[in-house]
């Protein structure tokens, strides 16, 4: 284990206790997206100045959430198929002549 | 949702509602056009399956112009027409035969004894490897997405792409605001393990 690592340790055992990853994990979530107190926030903020482990982790976590996010974006910039404006189309059309069906 | 449909939006939409109300078939394929491939990939994601999205724009298709009398323009037509076909979405999943939930646990970090983060080996993947070309992103999502418990992918998709807030959220699902918050931070720490085990696989 490095020093760095050592010295993190030791810090969250002796110093910032209740502060540990697994402590800090479940809030990441509301972190990121702001919806934590101002205690809870400040928790969160001095374990990550002092863990790289959870910087690091966070970094991906939040790749994740913007890979997500991008692929979606442009999954919708597809038009919608042909098939499917015309069935739509179709179905509209016969629903109004006949306003029962459908 | 609004900045889509300011962005798709390149019409009159008054005139596109006053057409719809009018029986204007021009003006339900404009609409159609215009908002069936963004409600098509949302209905998609949701319902993971091809025949049954289609089915289910269809049907949200049907009942807004059956209803557009009530449709009020609060909102632009794009968000209600997508709320829309949410809704449809979730009930058709709420309709079908419930499969057990899978477990997330192999796929939620890890901690040793002390309660410190266990970094996996070679698991962070940086930036310029998400450079995938836009076919090959799209096809690693469905992937990704399959693999999730249904129970959490719809946390995630309504959260982190449709952007509902987290109460939006709790209603569609009929749940908490407490259990939303719980499943969208298991459902993107398991994305995340996957995508990095995805990308590894494929060599980046």
């Amino acid at each position: 284990m490095s020093l760095r690592r050592s010295m993190e340790r030791w810090l969250v055992r002796h110093v910032m206790i209740g502060m540990r990853c697994q402590d800090i994990d479940p809030h990441l979530g509301d972190y990121l997206d702001g919806t934590l107190g101002t205690a809870r926030r400040l928790h969160v903020r001095l374990h990550l100045v002092m863990c790289r482990a959870c910087r690091q982790y966070l970094e991906g976590y939040l790749r994740g959430v913007e890979f997500v996010r991008g692929t979606a974006r442009a999954q919708e910039s597809h038009p919608p198929p042909a098939s499917l404006v015309r069935r739509v189309v179709d179905a509209v059309e016969r629903n109004q002549a006949s306003p029962r069906a459908g | 949702m609004n900045d889509n449909d300011q962005q798709r939006a390149p019409f009159d939409e008054a005139k596109l509602v006053a057409g719809l109300r009018g029986g204007d078939p021009r003006s339900c394929e404009l609409l159609v056009r215009t908002f069936g491939g963004r409600m098509y990939a949302a209905a998609r994601r949701l319902l993971q399956h091809d025949d049954d999205a289609h089915d289910c724009v269809q049907d949200a298709f049907l009942r807004a112009i059956r209803g557009m009398e009530r449709f009020e323009g609060r909102a632009g037509i794009g968000t209600w027409l997508h709320r829309i076909v949410v809704n449809l979405a979730l009930n058709r999943l709420r309709a079908r035969q419930r499969r057990s939930e899978e477990s997330l646990d192999e796929l939620l970090p890890v901690f040793d004894e002390d309660g410190f983060r266990v970094e996996p080996a070679g698991a962070a993947f940086t930036a310029p490897e998400l450079a995938l070309e836009r076919d090959e992103s799209a096809a690693m999502l469905d992937e990704l997405l399959a693999r999730l418990p249904d129970g959490h992918r719809n946390v995630l998709l309504l959260r982190d792409v449709e952007e509902y807030s987290t109460e939006e959220t709790a209603t569609l699902l009929e749940t908490t605001p407490g259990a939303v918050r719980v499943r969208l931070h298991r459902a993107r720490a398991a994305l995340k393990t996957l995508l990095e085990s995805a990308l590894a696989e494929r060599g980046t």
